[in-house]
């Protein structure tokens, strides 16, 4: 158990340096620079230059890299260029936006994937079941932004039930307006995340009922759902906790969209903002953390159904 | 086969807590969100202070007002939250400010402002001949500056008791009106705060928050040495998203929504307490033709792309906008109707790219992807009716200012110019749209350099005309904006919303 640990460990620690890496040098190719944004489109070269040279733009690559890698390591993620406010400081803030509406958007995810899985595959030699296993298949296809839209026009314009973009100025001082003005944004990530858990949570179960243990419990005396609850749900719930930490790397793309459609002040929205103004500090240590996020999530995901698993963990331990 | 069952029991229950854990979680949140929807449906607090949410759609990058460039800044910040010595009202007339009288000596050499008594900080300190001075000069010499350029004839700045003295090596006819603007804002000299992320200025509204990608917050002065702000508070909310920002007043979080999307103003028609307002702009909206690189060398091919177009249609398909014939608009000086240049003829467009040899010209267009796709839709089809094959290129903001603002590499590029007063773009070769005619450099710089505003605009007029002629560009339109403005607010500009949002006389009634 202690040597999958830290295998695991160091492939994340692995995994976040190349990313750190691979995010640096990728934002260096991007055209354009900060100095050019804040000059703007009636500025002379020579005063770009001057804007460049007092930001520090000029130094070296390797030199850029280590001062940024060396803060982060420092719990440090260093200060845009454009507004000289901490990065840390403002990603907490923008988190309490988008850290809700991620978590919000997975409950919504299980809770219309779990279970609509669970039932498509009892039921998958009828009309019901194929029709729905159908939707999904065709819902996990849908472009995010036009399945907001959808939502928006249905909820929030012909029924008026839920509010259809922003979130209150006051933030969460106002708890039930700010729950209330993710519940859409959430239900659409939640929708296109749901409709592929389906299909996870279908085929598993569908595997749980031809297995020996559902079979001999079912010709003990229960029926073929009962046994399936009793003895294939603990199977099942195992593969659902791993497909949901892959799950995350949508959902963090996903609040990336519908923050800019449901205009939430989040560190989606951040992000597409700085990346327009090129502000590459503040770019690349969001981008750090959003992949850490992700990376750790599969991290705990992997511990987690060890944990859990009595069948692997015995072959660890044996 | 006893010993795995007697393992499994524990293992079983183990997974199964996992799963009411699970569950306990999923219907803990779901609980939550109904309460939440319910406990907002029953609040419909009313504050006893009045307040004005107010959409817009650019935010600035920061707050600096001396370096930071775009519009944004200016349009929120300046009149408002900063003053400069001198301002302007909607039809353009030029009033003073912290100013409380100007005059200019006869040869146009001397500028004497005499400043206000009693002008106060939001900080709380009084405003001093000597903050003027120090403004001023920072701005004339930090080359970094925003309105750097503004103030290269000023020579000397000095206080003379309670005046402050400009003199200038030449005349200048755009000075006093560049001092309502950025080169005439007054800061506060011994002042410590960020000006990249706070204001302390001494308009009628202080700043009371930022909140980077969301909204600016302003609060009322109440040591404001004119008539105070007729609200309490004022927010601008941001919206990256056009059809978001309709939303916003159709559920009524917004009181007015400035640049309203031409193809969204019928959701808001059937909307009511609103009204909408057309208003002027300055933003032309500009074809630009690299004149500097081939084909557009040959005049002919400029003209034969001029009148290829037919402005009517592409207002039509944008939605909202006047024909714009050179590159001057309505209101500022120097304009002239010149829409007869180069009027719309797809069939002399393609007898003069016959004679100049490119009967199949392929040609690519560089636009910054937030102009949407509707301007560009309608070119390409009106150029393929006469030969010219139109491929768009949709690039970020920032890689149109380093690919076609810094490095001239396009042939063709469409921008929304939204600045007043912007004509010495025309008289400067090495801006982007490589233009380069000594007459009419010479024609602005006697514009410049004039000590009567007459005499500077006619300069003005006769420049524009040859620009024109010369085919230097496609002037497609200048847009019309819409505001949708609550009936109980009073006082909203909605005339150049996009350049000035002077919020002095805003008020609400019930």
């Amino acid at each position: 158990m202690i040597r999958f640990v830290l295998t695991r460990l160091l492939l994340l620690v692995v995994g976040l340096a190349l990313a750190s890496i691979l995010i640096f040098l990728t934002l260096r190719v991007l055209p354009g620079d900060v100095a050019q944004v804040i000059g703007g489109a009636q500025a002379s070269p020579e005063r770009v230059a001057a804007i460049r040279d007092d930001l520090g733009l000029d130094q070296p690559l390797p030199v850029q890299y280590a001062d940024w890698i060396g803060g982060v390591l420092h719990l440090d993620l260093g200060s845009s260029l454009i507004t000289g406010t901490s990065v840390g400081s403002e990603l907490s803030q923008k988190a309490q936006v988008t850290a809700p509406l991620g978590a919000l958007s997975l409950l919504f995810a299980v809770l219309i994937g779990a279970p609509l899985g669970f039932v498509t595959a009892v039921r998958h030699a009828r009309a019901s079941g194929m029709i729905v296993s159908g939707l999904a298949q065709t819902l996990a296809a849908v472009p995010i932004v036009w399945a907001g839209l959808l939502l928006i026009i249905l909820f929030g314009v012909v029924l008026g039930w839920l509010p259809t973009q922003g979130f209150p100025r006051d933030g969460w001082d106002e708890p039930g307006r700010a729950l209330r003005s993710l519940i859409l944004p959430a239900l659409t990530i939640g929708i296109i995340e749901g409709a592929v858990l389906l299909r996870f949570v279908r085929s598993a179960v569908l595997d749980a009922l031809g297995e020996d243990y559902v079979r001999t419990a079912a010709s003990k005396g229960l029926t073929r759902t009962e046994a399936l609850v009793r003895h294939g749900l603990p199977n099942v719930a195992l593969s659902i906790i791993s497909i949901l930490g892959i799950q995350i790397a949508g959902v963090v793309v996903g609040t990336v969209v519908i923050e800019q459609l449901f205009n939430l002040p989040g560190i989606g929205r951040m992000l597409v903002t700085d990346v327009g103004n090129r502000d590459l500090p503040k770019v690349q240590s969001e981008l750090l953390l959003l992949t850490g996020v992700v990376l750790i999530v599969g991290f705990v995901v992997d511990l987690l159904h060890r944990l859990i698993d009595p069948r692997q963990r015995e072959r660890a331990d044996g | 086969m006893t010993a795995v069952d007697s393992t499994q029991e524990p293992r079983r229950r183990r997974t199964g807590l996992i799963v009411t854990i699970i569950v306990v979680v999923v219907v803990l949140i779901a609980g939550g969100v109904t309460w939440g929807v319910l406990a907002a449906n029953g609040s419909g607090s009313s504050s006893d202070d009045t307040s004005v949410a107010v959409g817009l759609r650019l935010e600035p990058t920061n707050l600096d007002i001396v370096e930071t460039s775009g519009i944004a800044l200016d349009q929120v910040l300046i009149d408002n939250v900063y003053e400069a010595l001198l301002s302007r009202d909607d039809t353009g007339t030029i009033t003073d400010a912290i100013a409380s009288s100007h005059k200019v000596s006869k040869d146009g050499l001397t500028y004497t402002f005499t400043i206000r008594d009693g002008v106060k900080f939001h900080d709380g300190k009084t405003l001093k001949p000597s903050d003027v001075v120090w403004s001023l000069e920072r701005i004339k010499d930090d080359d970094k500056a925003n309105a750097h350029l503004e103030l290269a004839a000023v020579d000397t700045i000095k206080a003379d008791g309670q005046d402050v003295v400009l003199t200038l090596s030449e005349p200048s006819s755009t000075l006093l009106w560049s001092l309502t603007g950025r080169a005439g804002v007054v800061l506060e000299k011994a002042a410590t705060n960020d000006i990249q992320t706070t204001a302390n200025g001494t308009g009628p509204y202080r700043l009371t928050s930022w909140k980077q990608g969301d909204s600016i917050t302003l609060s009322r002065f109440d040591d404001y040495w004119g008539d105070k702000a007729g609200v309490a508070k004022v927010v601008f909310q941001y919206f990256t998203d056009s059809s978001a920002e309709v939303n916003a007043v159709l559920s009524g979080d917004l009181q007015v929504a400035t640049g309203v999307d031409p193809t969204l103003i019928d959701q808001l028609k059937s909307a009511k307490g609103y009204d909408l307002v057309k208003g002027k702009t300055t933003d032309k909206f500009t074809l630009a033709f690299n004149n500097a690189k081939a084909p557009f060398t040959d005049i002919r091919v400029r003209q034969a792309i001029r009148q290829a177009i037919d402005p009517k249609a592409l207002i039509a398909s944008f939605g909202a906008g006047v024909p714009l014939g050179g590159p001057i608009p309505e209101g500022d000086p120097g304009y002239e109707d010149l829409t007869d240049i180069d009027s719309y003829n797809p069939e002399n467009a393609k007898k003069l790219l016959a004679e100049a040899g490119v009967p199949n010209l392929a040609l690519t267009v560089t636009i910054a992807s937030f102009y949407g796709t509707t301007i560009t839709d309608v070119l390409t089809s009106e150029l393929k009716d006469v030969g010219i094959t139109l491929t768009v290129k949709p690039v970020e903001f920032a890689t149109w200012l380093s690919d076609v603002y810094t490095a001239h590499d396009y042939d063709l590029s469409i921008v929304d110019h939204a600045e007043s007063r912007d004509f010495g773009s025309w008289a400067n070769p090495k801006y982007y749209f490589g233009y380069d005619n000594p007459q009419v450099q010479k024609l602005y710089q006697e514009s410049q350099t004039a000590t009567s505003e007459s005499e500077a605009a006619d300069k003005l007029k006769a420049a524009a005309k040859i620009v024109s002629e010369d085919a230097a560009a496609e002037w497609l339109f200048t847009s019309t904006s819409t505001t949708a403005v609550d009936d109980t607010v009073k006082g909203f500009p909605t005339d150049f919303t996009s350049a000035r949002l002077n919020l002095k006389k805003l008020a609400v009634t019930e």
